[in-house]
């Protein structure tokens, strides 16, 4: 049972969306937008959040596209896991969209995911490894930003502003990838890590969740993995040195183990990447 | 309660119901109450929200329905129209469960982790304790009890797949939809599909036992078809 009571409105444009969203927020009711709700319904009932307006998005056109448009694929932010999953548009994304279980997949949203307040956010880093573009609507208008400009450990997006749309330049999807997801028991539970790889033109780049308690693309490790001098066996340990953030110690695993897997799991895409050359 | 919105007006219909509309379309509804000669204040209006949904969709204009405080909302389960009272708060497990008296979703953990709760939602398995009853709102819901004299259901029977029983509606539901999607599912597909549900009795064996049982009496139905 959610034990507060809040207001429920179901826009079907984004000009309604923001419209609800704003008077909401004049009449003081803390609104939040509403996709999936698999984090909302969970947080409102054990009292994380008190939102006293919730914007449903769901029916929205232009958060459920799913298609292509000039040179990119568009992923609306109301799509959920399972659509995305067997869009197969971005196989790494597709492979990184299958967290938790099935049926919460079923509900759990693309936009949900990544704006959310956990702190996997696994779905986001092959739009940072592809350096995609979101398509956000607020109170000042729409604007198409490089998610690498909003997002650094969270989305850092304006107040009433809502997650529409990701843009992926196919482009971006020709080179190989690598995915490595580990886990303490079964593959439903939170990530020890999440990693994810792609080589574009021989240049690969990194990024990661669960490791370190927020993703993020690790440019500072892309250095190391690209640099010719550096011989490739040095590569993982020498990367992950580079990194400046602590390993995260909780009881799914401590920092160090964190610290064995994921420099596992770079040495496999680097094995993987100079096998495919 | 009469609020302009825009160029939009949105009023208070009587039942809770915040109704958006365009002015032009508040005029239509005002005829239509006239003509049913229902009592309309000066300023609310009881209209149905369904009413006001399906003359917006005629005349393909502006709406939006905002809820707040207890609502009367219609959703279709199993098949019929059920008309319920519902805070925009309650999940859809709650009013399944406490308003329909449909307790064959079960609450388990209530956190979308145990899938006792499963029901489908235009055909796609959901767990019921993470759905807000208002966002069901013209979606086919079908619990357990919409599902009868499946292979499915035999099977769970002829391999006892269930001890308890507690999970086995959740199992059931899943299992419908699973097999509706992929007829002849590899191992792979079962077990994606099926770790979204628990069985705190561990009868996993039984329960996989029966899921493979289904799907060679649904082989076996088509090949004779």
């Amino acid at each position: 049972m959610i034990p507060i009571n809040f207001t429920y409105s179901r826009p079907e444009n984004l000009t309604e969306a923001l419209e609800a969203y704003t008077i909401a927020e004049k009449e003081g009711l803390k609104p939040l937008y509403l996709a999936g709700g698999t984090e909302i319904t969970t947080f409102c009932r054990n009292g994380t959040i008190t939102p006293g307006a919730l914007v449903d998005i769901k029916r929205i056109p232009d958060c459920l596209r799913l298609d292509e448009e000039g040179g990119d694929y568009v992923f609306g932010g109301a799509l959920t896991l399972n659509e995305v999953v067997e869009s197969g548009f971005f196989p790494l994304l597709s492979r990184t969209a299958r967290i938790v279980d099935h049926t919460v997949r079923n509900r759990l949203t693309l936009g949900g995911n990544i704006a959310g307040r956990l702190p996997y956010r696994e779905t986001v880093l092959p739009f940072l490894l592809a350096e995609a573009r979101v398509h956000l609507s607020g109170p000042d208008g729409e604007r198409v930003v490089p998610i690498l400009d909003v997002f650094s450990k969270r989305l850092k997006i304006e107040p009433g502003e809502l997650l529409v749309q990701l843009l992926v330049s196919k482009a971006a999807l020709s080179g190989s990838w690598y995915y490595r997801r580990e886990v303490r028991k079964t593959r439903v539970d939170y990530p020890l890590l999440t990693a994810c790889f792609l080589s574009i033109n021989g240049s690969i780049r990194m990024a990661v969740t669960g490791a370190y308690g927020f993703p993020f693309r690790a440019r500072e490790a892309e250095e190391v993995l690209n640099d010719s001098t550096i011989a490739p066996a040095e590569k993982p340990a020498l990367a992950l040195s580079a990194i400046p953030y602590s390993f995260s110690e909780d009881m799914r695993g401590s920092g160090s183990y964190r610290r064995m897997l994921l420099e596992r799991s770079i040495a496999q895409a680097l094995g993987k990447f100079k096998a495919g050359e | 309660m009469l609020k302009h919105w825009g160029n939009l007006r949105r009023e208070n219909d009587g039942f809770g119901h915040i109704v958006v509309l365009s002015k032009e379309l508040w005029k239509n509804v005002r005829q239509r109450r006239s003509s049913l000669r229902l009592k309309t204040g000066k300023r609310q209006l009881n209209i149905q929200p369904a009413v006001a949904k399906a003359m917006a969709r005629q005349s393909k204009k502006y709406l939006m329905i905002k809820y707040h405080n207890t609502v009367s909302i219609f959703l279709r389960v199993n098949g019929e129209n059920r008309e319920v009272q519902v805070r925009p708060a309650d999940t859809l497990l709650q009013v399944l469960r406490n308003h329909l008296g449909l307790t064959g979703a079960k609450a388990g953990c209530e956190n979308g982790d145990c899938g006792a709760c499963t029901v489908l939602l235009d055909g796609r398995p959901v767990k019921s304790c993470m759905i807000l009853a208002v966002e069901a709102e013209g979606a086919e819901i079908t619990t357990i009890e919409g599902i009868s004299n499946t292979v499915v259901q035999r099977a769970f029977l002829d391999e006892a797949g269930y001890q308890c029983g507690f999970c086995t509606p959740g199992f059931i539901v899943n299992a419908v939809a699973l097999l509706r999607a992929h007829p002849d599912p590899d191992k792979e597909t079962i077990r994606m599909w099926l770790e979204s549900n628990l069985c705190r009795c561990t009868g996993y064996e039984g329960i996989e036992n029966a899921i493979q049982a289904a799907v060679k009496a649904l082989k076996s139905t088509n090949s004779k078809e």
